[in-house]
């Protein structure tokens, strides 16, 4: 009787924390599981607002205003001492999705085992989300530290210290996951798909859907982990799979390609046509309150008199950066009258008359008539679009240039051009198709984390620019391993260019 | 109900013992006391006090509380006994403060880590809950003060009330109090009822005063940053001149800087107390109620206490006493006004380019907006026994039903005019409760004339609760309505909008279950032999490693009693030794669990985002780290010797104490799996000893016959902290800022040895194996860079190029204290010292690294009101490039490391007892006592530190320009009883 009662008062259920042992066992904990790992992607992302650090700032079109530290990164001195720099070097959060997604992949199988109500369809198409969540992480890490460790098991409990494996053995596996991947997801999650029939998880999903991975967006992934390689004939072949999925997005044609002003919209996650432009993309909702104040490129870009808390933002676009991008006066996201000077639309940039242009390209702050305020609270909900619809056209018309089939780039040139009320392309305006396509990528995604990837294949591509081709060659386009997980696993070595 | 089971099993056992024995004669074994005897009209009745072991320990000093006016009780402890070391990290009244005894056993990286090395206070035998659990610091982003009231709960304690208090720094003495001892024990002991009908008085009235200071404006800052400026700025860095320092006409921040007429204020300090006792022999009394009043010298922050206790003492039969006691007190807080604070709580970061102004005018006017503020901070506590003895013969039966709770709230609203246009509101109610069940018996077994043994076998359950609930939200707009975030009635958002409301809840359980035995044999009167086996279960360990058993054993010899009776020197001579093992209690339920699942998925600056696509997921905590299976319990093992003397007729009285206690197996939380996601791994096999000597010395230097009398004291405790392993055997670790390494202590600091500047690029030292220049992980040094030494010889400046050197806790602690009396009159001066303790100078240092703080636009950006008082010598460091990416003015450094040993002349104070002189002037006058004494407090501090008093510093070392100053008191009081 008295150790049954001591037994009684010393099991204490926390209610703090999930043991171990009540995790993996119904259909529940495999949606908590999974949204886990979407939530580890999006941290990793939002943290430190690497995201746009990684893609927009260094050596890309963004600059700092005043921080030192950012002015680092856009020179590309990535071994300096600044905490930010330093954060930025670590890649740990990236590893922590990769490694709930292992977990996922391992523990999952149990679930489907003992809860009869996860069904076999339900079952695929989250593991299948889980596998393409950890092939674009290790395409993600890749891009920036050339070979990385590949784990693909948690190793729960046997931690080993592991070596940096061959990049290209890396995206191999990357690869391969998001083919094998594909035939599980659905197109939609509104169940009308085979791949998805009925609700997911009990909920009507297809307000979130551009939040999740679905079948277009392995084969996004799929498109730049060839044209990072340099084999456009599959870049090509992925890409154009994502173009003919467009009928069944249920995006009107009429949306897409969005224009300047429609923007927004896709960013803000309002259940709208842009919205389903979204290949890949990682939502900061503002209803069920997963706003925040830093995480998404807002708290970079803006400062007063958009918003109250800052009184010079963080990152701008230098004007003449602004006027090499935006040539043609009649672009509806930026244009200015060569010979007068005038701004003719400032949808993405305002107050170019100040020292600091200010980026409102994307500008999803929180709901204004809920506020009650003109000069709403800087909590900001955009979503952070990896990849979307005009993004892979784009990469398409690379792939297309690069592999002769010039005609067929330039149609999706125009289709792009047209939309933002831009004449045709012009060879003798716009140069070589290629050199085309870069300076349409460059003007439309800026500020979505793409520019400095797409320096790299457009510098790889031209093979023209000695200075870059050394940093290419030497290692330099990589970022340095933060020094604290050198010391923490001896196997590491430092990338050559930064040692 | 299994509660139950457990009483009626003891009260069960209870009758049939009570059979067996005979005639009832032993009487409960009494607490010596040093300061009073008990007067005859004292009835002891019921003891819930365990006894500790009565042999290996000195005899248990009290300790003499001194005349402070002191708010809480760490502060009326500061420096009165050797082996106890009170850090007041702050001068402001009620706010947390921490004590180590003897040392610290464990590394203290965070608040959380301050607290799991906190002592247990024992007040009449209750475990109290002393300080709020460090649970809500997981919802928090920065850990600078807790949400919630955040007030000391040892403020809550009626000092007038408290009758003694003793310190159990051995193991032999606080083995009986289980795990949750396993940091020491500070036993308080409250007055108790008297037969004696008495009222009794004490009251002081004061004036604290702030320090001068000194303080500068803009032009002051302006001429600081020019040197800069002039020597390395680049035409893009001039244009990025701070905006608040560009219009030397602005009077914002050029004008005068009387910030302080504001800041500064003269303060009141008071405290009242009465309470009478009363009854028979059979029955009485004590009530007491209390108010104390403390007004900081700074930023209009004050503690008002109430307290009110009751004590009940029953013997209805002979062979049976019982006690009921009730301490309860409520505290009113009135906090500071740091901005830090408000938006490390508000986490909106706005624009903090503008810092205050330094003129009295516009700031005094921001200071008006406080008046649409509401910041509520409540704390009620109580604590409560009842206590029953039965007594058969030679067995005596306790059981004891003790009950600590506590409950704090914090309504807080910032009007829209603080933040920008944004008005900030939370809510906070959090209570911890411990309900503790102990019973004992105790069997006197006396073999023969010379020998006798003491049994007690015993067995308690602790179930403590910990849980609060907290929301925050933001609104734009009106100050309308200030507070009450969510309906009561339906716990909905009311006017804040529900997307900007963020509500937690959290609680945690913490059960403990022990059995303990004890055996002291006596043989004749000079020879002791105790031993103490106990068994104790926690919650907080995991089922495979639930139970832990300690073993404790002590010897003492009493010398003259042995071998010097006739000797007229010598008046006392004992010899004591103990060894003994003790589990360390967890605080943490995370540890349990093993691998475990939480909601985790925010990233730097937003820590809680608990949903992904509008639904939670759960993840491992990859941000605190992983934990494994297999966790075992971490224990003391101590060791000690020691001797008491007395000399001459007790003219000379010391005790000096050696030991060496090591907490072994303790948890570390390990950096690295970051291939795997972990921040870093809890492991264990930290084993942390603190060796070192208490000395105390007291002595009469003037003869018994003189009428003056001089008696000095020395309190001296030196202490040794040393690293013995880490986990996995390695030598090891850094962590953040600071390396661990075995064979140090665990409160270094770990710094780059600053050796100058290098005034032109050719005096930056060459590789001569690759022609490449001396370079910080990559980047080559400079001119205006520091001349750091390379201490590897390897022409790269890392973390292998730092030096582990000073100490974050002081080395020696002690007090000197003097008392001079004549007839009635008594002076005393009582000193407080701190030797072999450091500093880092992280205010200096940010000082100078304004570029990147003021640019960064973050926490370490804001700059409160003091950053225009000057602290320090501003002129004896070099002048570097501020916008080198080495970052020259880094705090780990030794440029900002100082010795910050001092001594403080604490109280010196004048009292004169006029009891016989007021029996004698009144003849219906019946007094027994009436004392009234004047006492200045902080009277002067002695210390090579540059920066402000050395006492202000929190527990990493670092001195943040942080926390209020301690200010010079001067009182005026009395102590009557009638």
């Amino acid at each position: 009787m008295l150790s049954g009662a001591c037994k009684n008062i010393l099991d204490v259920t926390p209610t703090r924390v999930v043991g171990e042992e009540n995790m993996w066992n119904v259909m529940e904990d495999a949606r908590a599981g999974l949204i886990g790992v979407y939530g580890l992607c999006r941290s990793a992302l939002a943290d430190n607002n690497r995201f746009w650090y990684y893609g927009d700032v260094r050596m890309a079109d963004f600059d700092g205003t005043t921080r030192e530290d950012i002015k680092s990164i856009h020179n590309n001195e990535l071994n300096v001492q600044y905490p930010l720099v330093q954060d930025l070097s670590d890649w740990r959060r990236f590893y922590a999705a990769i490694n709930a997604a292992n977990l996922f992949i391992e523990r999952a199988p149990e679930i489907f085992k003992k809860d009869p109500r996860y069904t076999e369809q339900n079952f695929n198409l989250d593991m299948a989300q889980a596998r393409v969540l950890r092939a674009f992480l290790y395409f993600y890490i890749v891009r920036l530290w050339g070979d990385v460790p590949l784990i693909t098991t948690s190793h729960d409990g046997e931690f080993a210290n592991k070596k940096r494996e061959d990049q290209q053995k890396v995206l191999a596996f990357a690869a391969n996951e998001l083919i094998a991947s594909v035939q599980y997801l659905p197109y939609r999650f509104n169940g009308a798909f085979p791949e998805q029939t009925g609700q997911y998880y009990g909920r009507n999903i297809d307000n979130w859907e551009s939040d999740l991975v679905r079948k277009h967006t392995a084969w996004g992934i799929l498109a730049h982990i060839y044209a990072w390689q340099g084999n456009y004939a599959e870049t090509a072949r992925y890409a154009q799979l994502v173009m003919d999925a467009e009928s069944n997005l249920g995006l009107a044609t009429a949306a897409f390609p969005i224009n300047g002003s429609n923007i927004r919209r896709m960013f803000r996650g309002e259940v709208n046509d842009e919205v389903k432009a979204v290949v890949l993309g990682f939502g900061h909702r503002w209803r069920p309150a997963e706003t925040s104040f830093t995480g998404t490129i807002e708290g970079l870009t803006l400062a007063q008199p958009l918003v109250n808390n800052r009184l010079i933002q963080a990152i701008y676009v230098p004007k003449d950066t602004i006027l090499s991008i935006y040539k043609e006066a009649k672009d509806d996201r930026f244009g200015i009258d060569t010979l007068t000077k005038n701004v003719t639309s400032d949808l993405w940039f305002t107050g170019f008359d100040r020292p600091y242009p200010m980026f409102k390209k994307i500008f999803a702050v929180a709901d204004v008539s809920v506020q009650n305020t003109n000069v709403p609270i800087a909590y900001f909900s955009s979503t952070t679009v990896v990849n979307r619809m005009e993004d892979i056209a784009l990469l398409l018309a690379e792939a297309k240039a690069v592999l002769n089939d010039r005609p067929g780039a330039i149609v999706i040139l125009n289709k792009i051009r047209t939309k933002h009320g831009l004449p045709v392309y012009n060879p003798l305006v716009n140069g070589e198709a290629v050199d085309a396509v870069f300076s349409e990528r460059r003007r439309e995604l800026l500020g979505e984390g793409h520019r400095w990837y797409d320096l790299v294949r457009y510098k790889k591509i031209k093979n023209n620019d000695l200075e870059f081709n050394d940093l290419i060659q030497s290692g330099g386009i990589y970022w340095p391993i933060n020094r604290n997980l050198l010391i923490q696993n001896p196997l590491l070595i430092q990338n050559t260019y930064w040692q | 109900m299994r509660i139950v089971y457990f009483l009626g099993l003891f009260l069960l056992m209870g009758s049939s013992v009570r059979a067996q024995v005979s005639p009832p004669s032993s009487k409960p074994k009494p607490q010596k006391k040093i300061t009073q005897k008990p007067k005859p009209d004292t009835v002891i009745v019921s003891m819930p006090v365990k006894p500790v072991l009565s042999t290996g320990v000195k005899d248990l000093q009290s300790i003499s509380l001194p005349l402070f006016p002191a708010s809480s009780l760490n502060q009326a402890l500061k420096g009165t006994a050797a082996g106890l070391y009170v850090q007041e990290q702050s001068g402001e009244p009620g706010v947390y403060q921490y004590m180590h005894i003897r040392g610290t056993l464990l590394p203290l990286f965070s608040a959380e880590d301050l607290v799991r090395s906190q002592p247990l206070i024992v007040i009449d035998g209750i475990p109290v809950i002393s300080n709020e659990h460090p649970f809500a610091y997981d919802v928090q982003l920065y850990d600078y003060s807790r949400i919630g009231p955040s007030t000391n709960l040892l403020a809550g304690i009626d000092l007038d009330n408290v009758e003694s208090v003793q310190l159990l720094k051995d193991i032999s003495q606080y083995a009986v109090y289980g795990p949750k001892a396993a940091n020491g024990v500070i036993y308080v002991k409250t007055k108790t009822g008297k037969t004696k009908k008495a009222i009794s008085f004490d009251s002081y009235f004061g004036i604290a005063n702030p320090a001068p200071v000194t303080t500068f404006n803009g032009a002051t800052e302006n001429k600081f940053r020019e040197q800069f400026y002039n020597r390395y700025a680049s035409m893009a860095q001039m244009q990025n001149y701070a905006a608040f320092l560009k219009d030397s006409l602005n009077t914002v921040y050029y004008g005068p800087s009387n910030w302080t007429d504001s800041y500064y204020k003269k303060a009141a300090v008071y405290s009242i107390n009465a309470s009478a006792t009363g009854g028979t022999e059979r029955a009485n009394f004590k009530f007491s109620l209390g108010k104390v009043g403390n007004n900081g010298v700074a930023d209009d922050t004050r503690l008002d206490k109430y307290a009110v206790g009751f004590n009940l003492n029953m013997k209805p039969v002979k062979w049976m006493t019982a006690t009921a006691n009730i301490m309860a007190s409520r505290m009113d807080r009135k906090r500071n006004r740091y901005s830090r604070d408000r938006i490390a709580e508000g986490r909106y970061l706005p624009d903090l380019s503008q810092p205050l102004s330094p003129n009295n005018d516009i700031y005094g006017g921001m200071l008006t907006a406080y008046k649409e503020a509401v910041d509520d901070n409540l704390t009620n506590t109580l604590n409560g026994y009842f206590n029953m003895g039965l007594t058969f013969g030679k067995v005596r039966f306790n059981s004891f039903l003790g009950v600590s709770y506590t409950d704090g709230s914090r309504d807080l609203y910032n009007p829209t005019t603080l933040l920008e246009t944004i008005a900030f509101a939370s809510n906070y109610f959090g209570y911890s409760q411990r309900l503790v069940i102990d019973n004992t018996i105790n069997y006197s077994y006396k073999i023969n004339d010379n020998n006798t043994i003491d049994f007690l076998g015993g067995q308690s359950i602790n179930w403590d609760t910990y849980r609060y609930n907290y929301a925050y939200g933001y609104r734009n707009g009106t100050d309308y309505i200030k507070v009450n975030l969510l309906n009561k009635d339906d716990l909905q958002p009311s006017i804040f909008t529900r997307r900007l409301i963020f509500r937690f809840l959290d609680k945690t359980v913490n059960n403990q279950v022990s059995f303990y035995g004890k055996a002291d044999y006596k043989y004749k009167n000079w020879l002791t032999v105790s031993g103490l086996l106990r068994a104790d279960g926690i919650s907080n360990m995991q089922p495979t490693n639930r139970w832990f058993y300690s073993p404790v054993v002590s010897a003492s010899w009493n010398i003259k009693n042995h071998l010097l009776i006739k000797n007229k020197t010598v008046t006392d001579l004992k010899l004591r030794g103990s060894f003994g093992i003790l589990g360390r209690n967890e605080l943490n339920d995370r540890y349990a669990q093993g691998p475990q699942y939480v909601v985790d998925f925010g990233w730097s600056g937003e820590p809680l985002v608990p949903s992904y696509a509008g639904t939670v997921g759960l993840v491992r905590p990859y941000t605190k780290g992983y934990i494994g299976y297999d966790i075992p319990w971490s224990y003391n093992e101590q060791i000690s010797v020691g001797f008491d003397f007395s000399l001459w007729k007790g003219r000379l009285n010391g005790i000096i104490d050696l030991y060496a206690n090591t907490a072994k197996d303790q948890l570390l939380g390990v950096p690295g799996l970051a291939e795997y996601g972990y921040t870093k791994a809890y492991k264990p096999g930290m084993d942390v000893n603190n060796s070192g000597v208490d000395l105390t010395l007291t002595a009469d230097l003037l003869p018994a016959r003189n009428k003056v009398k001089w008696t000095i004291s020395l309190g001296a405790n030196y202490n040794r902290n040393t690293l013995r392993s880490l986990p996995d055997g390695r030598k090891s670790i850094i962590i953040g800022n600071r390396l661990l390494q075995v064979g140090n202590s665990v409160d270094q600091f770990w710094l780059l040895e600053n050796n100058g500047i290098y005034s032109a690029d050719n005096e930056v030292e060459i590789n001569p194996a690759n022609q490449r220049k001396l370079n910080y992980e990559g980047v080559d040094l400079k001119a205006g860079d520091p001349r750091w030494k390379d201490l590897n010889g390897d022409f790269t400046i890392n973390e292998k190029d730092k030096k582990l050197m000073g100490h974050m806790m002081p080395v020696v602690s002690g007090n000197f204290s003097n008392t001079i009396s004549y007839k009635k009159i008594s002076l005393g001066f009582d000193f407080y010292y701190n030797l072999g303790k450091n500093i880092l100078n992280k205010e200096m240092a940010n000082r100078f690294d304004f570029i990147n703080r003021e640019s960064s636009n973050d926490i370490n950006s804001i700059k409160e009101i003091t950053f225009w008082q000057e602290q320090g010598n501003v002129k004896k460091y070099p002048l570097y490039n501020v916008w080198s990416s080495v970052i020259p003015y880094r705090a780990e450094q030794d440029l900002f490391l100082e010795n910050a040993s001092f001594l403080k002349l604490r109280t010196a104070s004048l009292g004169y007892d006029m009891t016989q002189l007021i029996n004698r002037s009144f003849k219906k006058a019946d007094v027994n006592r009436f004392f009234i004494y004047t006492t200045v407090n902080n009277v002067f501090t002695l210390t090579p530190y540059s920066g402000r008093d050395p006492e202000l510093v929190d527990y990493t070392g670092y001195d943040t320009g942080y926390g209020l100053p301690i200010p010079r008191t001067y009182t005026v009081g009395v102590k009557m009883s009638l």
